[in-house]
């Protein structure tokens, strides 16, 4: 592929945002962050793709013409966690195309307690009929289930789960931008209120206001600077029609080519942003992309791997300690690996040479229906 | 007591929440098909004491369901039906109007 992430922006992230803020607002400033990052203005955009579940009554086109972008090409997203992985398997096809040559990518939710409550209650026309009438408000049950299943599966207990939460946290206390930088312990995680079990309350991201944005721009124009260049983005939608168990994500189907295509193996990856809605999905996940083998010690592996910080595993501390804001949950990951990537990553920078990010979301009944995957290189 | 789910009339596979098209052979015409009752494959309790379940139906439709009237174990066969407040006993609710099933 001929196309390099260049610049990232993140808005900070709130859980209570001031009353007259306003999706626009929090989308604008993640891109003027991501536009200061490049040295650009919005003068240089010519391609744009935003996801948002709040631009009501806004399309794409609205704020493309608020921010000032002129525009060869123009993209909105509907997908939620699996938002950043499709804006951004288009926006390469349309760099390598012809059709633009600096895109901002960007996802934005003003997420309080009423815009999440609405978001949750009418989600789809499934959940609106099938399921808030039950009374269930938001996916935690469907998860909850989702997780009963796994650790039946993989000989799995809670205290497993709560290592991932646990080594989220380590890394968000080096994170400015997460919403909860305080030390958690094990002990913590347990003795949480339950939410549906077997999930407690550190099972579940935080809904927080907030926006991410990246600039993605042809390689030739970009040659000598640091940058994450994509060497591949596949995805996979409703991948089997929401009969099976929601163990395997699409991402068993998408992650064979994206390898192929990147050239590079599960071994080879410095650096993974694998979206964390829950912590069972971190492992379905892990196992669908291959950094976990078919037959292996789940458990030992949480531990040996995850728990001591050894793999670079959702730096940023993930949604889990960071906060989910909305759509721009799948684009947090990106921003993350891509920070990491371009050198930008402060005191949890890694090494790391080679970068893999995940989306997965979209709850069509039962679980997500979605998932894509990205493979980035650092270069310069 | 009982819940409607979608079946295919060429192939006569079972489905729900409604589709357009079935999945299975593609085909686009179906009939609705009254569940009398399910297994139960998992639950989950939620903070308030609601009980929410997966259940399986005999012709392999996984519902979510929640628990009225009692409790249920995993394995346990139990009632379906689409209203919330019925007779006695226990049963799995599944919300379902025939007016918005597309
Ligand atoms: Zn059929």
């Amino acid at each position: 592929m001929t196309a390099s992430i260049i610049a990232t922006g993140e808005t900070p992230y709130t859980r209570h945002p001031p009353a007259a803020t306003t999706t626009p607002q929090v989308i604008a400033e993640a891109v003027r962050r991501a536009l200061s990052d490049a040295g650009l203005t919005p003068q240089d955009v010519d391609g744009f793709a935003v996801s948002s579940f709040t631009l009501e009554p806004d399309h794409a086109v609205d704020l493309a013409w608020r921010m000032g972008f002129e525009l060869s090409w123009l993209m909105q997203d509907t997908n939620g966690g699996a938002s950043a992985g499709g804006m951004l398997q288009h926006a390469i096809h349309a760099i390598e195309a012809g059709d633009a040559s600096t895109v901002v990518v960007a996802a934005g939710d003003l997420m309080d307690r009423n815009a999440f409550s609405s978001l949750v209650a009418r989600y789809n026309r499934a959940t609106e009929q099938h399921l808030s009438p039950l009374p269930l408000s938001g996916p935690n049950a469907l998860f909850a289930m989702l997780t009963s299943r796994q650790m039946r599966a993989l000989g799995l207990e809670r205290s497993d789960y709560g290592k991932i939460a646990v080594a989220q946290r380590r890394w968000a206390a080096k994170n400015p931008g997460a919403v909860y930088r305080d030390p958690m312990s094990l002990d913590d995680y347990l003795t949480a209120p339950m939410v549906a079990d077997p999930l407690g309350r550190f099972d579940c991201v935080p809904p927080v206001t907030g926006a991410d944005a990246v600039v993605v721009a042809a390689d030739e124009r970009v040659a000598g600077r640091r940058r994450a260049r994509v060497l591949a983005v596949t995805a996979s939608y409703n991948s089997d029609n929401q009969t099976g168990d929601g163990l395997q994500t699409g991402l068993q189907a998408c992650a064979p080519p994206a390898w192929d295509r990147a050239g590079i193996s599960p071994e080879e990856a410095g650096v993974i942003g694998v979206y964390d809605d829950y912590p069972a999905m971190v492992i379905a996940q892990l196992m669908d992309m291959g950094f976990i083998t078919a037959g292996a010690d789940v458990p030992k592996f949480i531990d040996s791997s995850i728990f001591t910080g050894k793999l670079a595993l959702n730096t940023s501390g993930g949604q889990l300690s960071a906060g989910q804001a909305g759509s721009a949950g799948g684009m947090h990951g990106l921003v993350e690996v891509a920070n990491q990537l371009l050198r930008q990553a402060g005191d949890r920078q890694t090494d790391a040479r080679f970068g893999v990010v995940s989306g997965y979301g979209m709850v069509l009944y039962r679980y997500g229906a979605c998932a894509n995957m990205a493979i980035l290189e650092s270069v310069a | 007591m009982s819940a409607t789910v979608q079946q295919c009339t060429a192939c006569s596979s079972v489905m729900f929440p409604f589709r357009l098209f079935c999945p299975y052979c593609g085909h686009w015409e179906f009939a609705d098909h009254q569940v009398d009752d399910a297994v139960v494959e998992e639950t989950t309790t939620l903070a308030d004491g609601a009980v929410i379940a997966t259940v399986v139906c005999g012709a392999g439709a996984r519902l979510i369901a929640r628990i009225v009237g009692g409790e249920v174990s995993q394995g346990d066969k139990v009632a379906l039906s689409n209203e919330p407040d019925r007779e006695p006993g226990v049963f799995a609710y599944i919300p379902f109007t025939p007016e918005s099933r597309y």
